[in-house]
């Protein structure tokens, strides 16, 4: 028969003990944080991949904060491009108002007046400042796109009609940034002003002066602040013809610049909008995951320190009746 | 006629004492329930013979005492011993590893270096959408400082540790020497006792008791000699103990048997050796135990392991074999990517043709960044060693053992970002845009750009994430495994300190049961006297 010593007892008592309590430690934790997994030696095969998956949670949480700060900077971009093209139609109303040859040449000077509204109103939102960058910069985004260049228009009836618009020639001025709004799609945020607003304004330029009552000269469909007064004793149809033949050009900036940007822009925006449910569904998924793996399942974690605390209560119980059991209260 | 009265009365006298040494030997056993070390005792009884020559009677002439019992089985002992330094060895391993585990968390609200470096690059991608704001920029100088501050407390977390581990050394060391001039005392005192034929039962017990404790710290070998002394003697057959005698181990960071030069450590020190000093007044003359301790078990081997062992000709912090310096082997390989891979293309392709690189990349207000132009590290001298502009020198700066704990920030003003490059065609002539993110979206990408490097013996190719990712897996790894030993070692000390108690602990219902027994024993022999009195008084009464 084995000897049993009173330092075993003690000793399988005190461990007993020790062991449902650290038991229920364990269970309370997992129970009241929800994680199973908290440190790399819980799970040694599972923790690289949960320190994995908890970074690319985060990315996806700075992804979405971007795509907001991007949606942002796009969704001004789309607003822009509704109210040109608005512009746009406007002008080409006044064009064809304008091509009445009824009118004489001070009616179609005084809608000059409005026509360079139109373009400085075009030249403004060429010139739009996003969180105090121009957004139709490119990368030369600390300086206004479009200025009065240095040649003027020549005979213009007033300094504002003298302006003759034009983009910026700094380094950079092409340049189009694109950022990540998943790990691997990009998106375009900027494009260079010149290719959107340039043809608008040498039209509305173009269009202003005629009204105005003067011819412009261009170089490359670019006008290059030339152009002499038209003669009205024999030139009022020449005019006219300028006139009309403005109503072109508008519509081509706002067709092949102004709305295919629009499209353009839109599309930025819901390939954005497709990234944001993309990215919702994939840190869905990666959530499940995490917890799945990571996670402490409530019920069990509840049945469990249930049963660390009735193994606790019954080992203080047992170790209770076994410490006072004595053969010295028999003597 | 046979005097039979006076026999009850000797036979009685010769019991009480019996009874009494054997009740003296239970109480020393009561009293000693619960002292560590100790083995119960027992008197051996044996029956007084004495022929009766006149009647031809072998009545006998009473009970005396033959001998003292000492219940030990060496085995159980032994066993004891290889469990307590197992334990030990595991517990100290476990201990050191949670606190090692914590630096990893995996809860993600704590600031680690895997959650730090993906802020860090969702921080320049988020500038890539505004690369002249000034918030944004601001942006990525904050992510960068928790970024290096991780790295910087991750690394220095361990260093201290290895420092503190090291520091302990001496301790245990002087523990150790104490105990083996305590045993080899004890040693005199058992050959001299036992030598006139007796048991040496209290020299025994401490010194067994001694020897557990001695397991706790470092593994050896135990060879009892026919004098009862016992030599202990380690792995690699020094004798720490042998008859009267003990030799001291000794701590050292400047063994002998290095050269001029010592390794460096994480902290920045030289590692403590563990020798035996064979040298005399002459001068030092050390042989290196550290490795031989460190293979074995034990507590001391527990910290090894975990400090790391160092040959005396290792030349960085990173060749110990061991824990610490393979941990921090991966936090200086994130390091180095930051200081190298990051910086090259920080700085953007080259301008020129050949010899020195030529920046092209430039901050807010048109400047080239310096050779570490993002990440630095602190040293006065020169950091372009090979003047080549690129950031391909480290470890040719004198003094530099470790770059994580002297990482830093080049800049902390937000214009001198870099965010842009050239973007004149004519190579050597630079000219930027505030608005250009070239430089960002290189920088961004190197993110997913798979990076290879050694440092000490830890070799890796991947992404810097997965670098971090396997410093992640590594200390789950050590940390499970010795979790794992502590859980078998426990449960093993268990079974033997069990079959150690079951042979030699005291128990009190078996010693009151033998009190009981012998407490009678002892009442019927006062009876006998008085019985063997009133025989006489008969006889007296009769006259």
């Amino acid at each position: 028969m084995t000897r049993i010593t009173e330092s075993q007892v003690l000793r399988n008592t005190i461990d007993l003990i020790q062991k449902s309590r650290s038991d229920v430690v364990k269970y309370s934790q997992e129970a009241s944080s929800g994680i199973a997994v908290a440190k790399p030696g819980d799970d040694p095969t599972l923790a690289p991949a949960i320190a994995d998956m908890r970074e690319t949670v985060r990315r996806y949480d700075k992804h979405k904060l971007r795509i907001e700060t991007a949606r942002g900077v796009l969704g001004l971009q789309s607003d822009i491009m509704t109210q040109a093209n608005d512009i746009m139609v406007r002008a080409k109303e006044l064009a064809t108002q304008g091509a009445n040859e009824t009118l004489g040449p001070s009616v179609r000077a005084q809608m000059a007046a409005e026509v360079l509204e139109l373009r400085n109103a075009i030249v403004g939102m060429a010139n739009t400042k996003y969180q105090g960058r121009y957004i139709y910069g490119g990368a030369a985004d600390s300086t206004a796109p479009y200025n009065p260049d240095v040649v003027p228009y020549t005979n213009s009836t007033s300094a504002e009609a003298a302006k003759r618009y034009s983009y910026t020639t700094s380094i950079g001025n092409d340049s189009i940034r694109s950022v990540y709004v998943t790990d691997s799609t990009k998106v375009d945020v900027n494009t260079p002003g010149n290719q959107v607003f340039d043809n608008a304004i040498h039209a509305l330029e173009i269009l202003g002066r005629s009204l105005e009552g003067f011819k412009s000269s261009t170089v490359g469909g670019v006008p290059d602040g030339g152009g002499i007064a038209y003669d009205f004793s024999t030139e009022t149809s020449v005019q006219t013809q300028d006139i009309l033949s403005t109503i072109d050009l508008i519509e081509a900036s706002r067709t092949n610049d102004l709305q295919n940007e629009q499209v353009t822009v839109a599309g930025r925006l819901a390939r954005i909008d497709n990234s944001v449910s993309i990215l919702d569904s994939l840190q869905l998924n990666l959530n499940e995951v995490l917890s799945r793996t990571q996670g402490a399942d409530v019920f069990d974690s509840a049945t469990n320190l249930n049963q660390a605390q009735n193994a606790l209560e019954t080992s203080l119980a047992v170790s209770g009746k076994v410490l006072q059991i004595s053969l010295l209260d028999y003597l | 006629m046979a005097n039979f009265g006076a026999k009850l009365l000797n036979t009685a006298i010769s019991s009480l004492n019996a009874q009494q040494g054997v009740l003296a030997s239970i109480s020393n056993n009561i009293a000693n329930a619960n002292t560590p070390g100790y083995a119960r005792r027992s008197v051996q009884l044996e029956n007084q013979s004495s022929g009766d020559g006149k009647t031809g009677l072998n009545i006998g002439s009473g009970v005396k005492i033959s001998s003292l019992i000492r219940y030990v089985d060496e085995f159980a002992n032994r066993s004891l011993r290889e469990a307590v330094q197992n334990k030990s060895n595991a517990t100290t391993k476990d201990d050191l590893l949670s606190r090692v585990e914590d630096l990893f968390s995996l809860t993600g609200d704590t600031q680690t270096i895997g959650i730090t470096l993906t802020d860090f690059f969702a921080a320049l991608n988020d500038l890539t959408v505004n690369p002249a704001s000034l918030e944004l920029r601001a942006n990525v100088i904050e992510r960068g400082r928790d970024l290096v501050g991780s790295i910087k407390d991750t690394y220095n977390s361990l260093a201290n540790l290895q420092r503190e581990i090291d520091e302990k050394l001496v301790i245990e060391v002087d523990s150790i020497n104490l105990m083996t001039s305590q045993i080899a005392t004890l040693n005199q005192l058992v050959a001299q006792r036992e030598s006139t034929g007796n048991v040496a039962a209290d020299e025994r017990d401490r010194r067994d008791f001694l020897l557990e404790k001695l397991s706790g710290k470092l593994s050896f070998n135990v060879t009892e000699l026919s004098d009862g002394t016992i030599n202990v003697t380690l792995p690699s057959g020094l004798d720490l103990v042998y008859g009267s005698n003990s030799r001291d181990l000794e701590v050292t960071n400047s063994p002998s048997f290095a050269g001029s030069s010592l390794p460096p450590t994480l902290w920045g020190g030289t590692p403590s050796f563990i020798v035996y000093n064979y040298g005399g007044s002459g001068g030092a003359a050390h042989v290196d135990l550290t490795g031989d301790i460190a293979s074995g078990s034990g507590g001391l081997a527990g910290l090894l392991n975990v400090r790391g062992v160092y040959s005396a000709t290792d030349t960085s912090p990173f060749q110990g074999d061991g824990v610490l310096p393979e941990l921090a082997s991966r936090i200086e390989g994130i390091t180095r990517f930051l200081l190298t891979e990051f910086n090259e293309e920080y700085l953007g392709p080259d301008e020129t043709s050949g010899g020195v690189h030529q920046a092209s990349s430039m901050d807010l207000d048109g400047n080239i960044p310096g050779v570490y132009g993002f990440f630095d590290f602190a040293f006065s001298g020169l950091k372009d060693t090979d003047g080549d502009g690129l950031p391909d020198d480290l470890g040719t700066h004198a003094g530099v053992t470790n770059y994580s704990s002297l990482l830093q920030l080049a800049s902390t003003d937000p214009r001198d970002i870099a965010a842009g490059r050239d973007l004149n065609a004519t190579a050597g002539v630079l000219s930027g845009a505030p608005g250009d993110a070239t430089n960002l979206q290189a920088l961004v990408d190197l993110q997913d750009d798979t990076y290879t490097d050694t440092v000490g013996g830890f070799s890796f190719t991947g992404t810097i994430e997965q670098f971090y990712v396997n410093a992640v897996s590594f200390v789950g790894n050590e940390k499970s495994k010795s979790a794992t030993d502590k859980t078998v070692s426990d449960s093993n000390y268990k079974i033997a300190a069990d079959r150690r108690d079951q042979v030699s602990a005291t128990s009190i219902d078996e010693e009151f049961t033998s009190l009981t027994r012998f407490q009678k024993a002892y009442e019927a022999s006062a009876r006998l006297i008085r019985i063997g009195n009133q025989l006489l008084d008969e006889i007296f009464n009769a006259l």
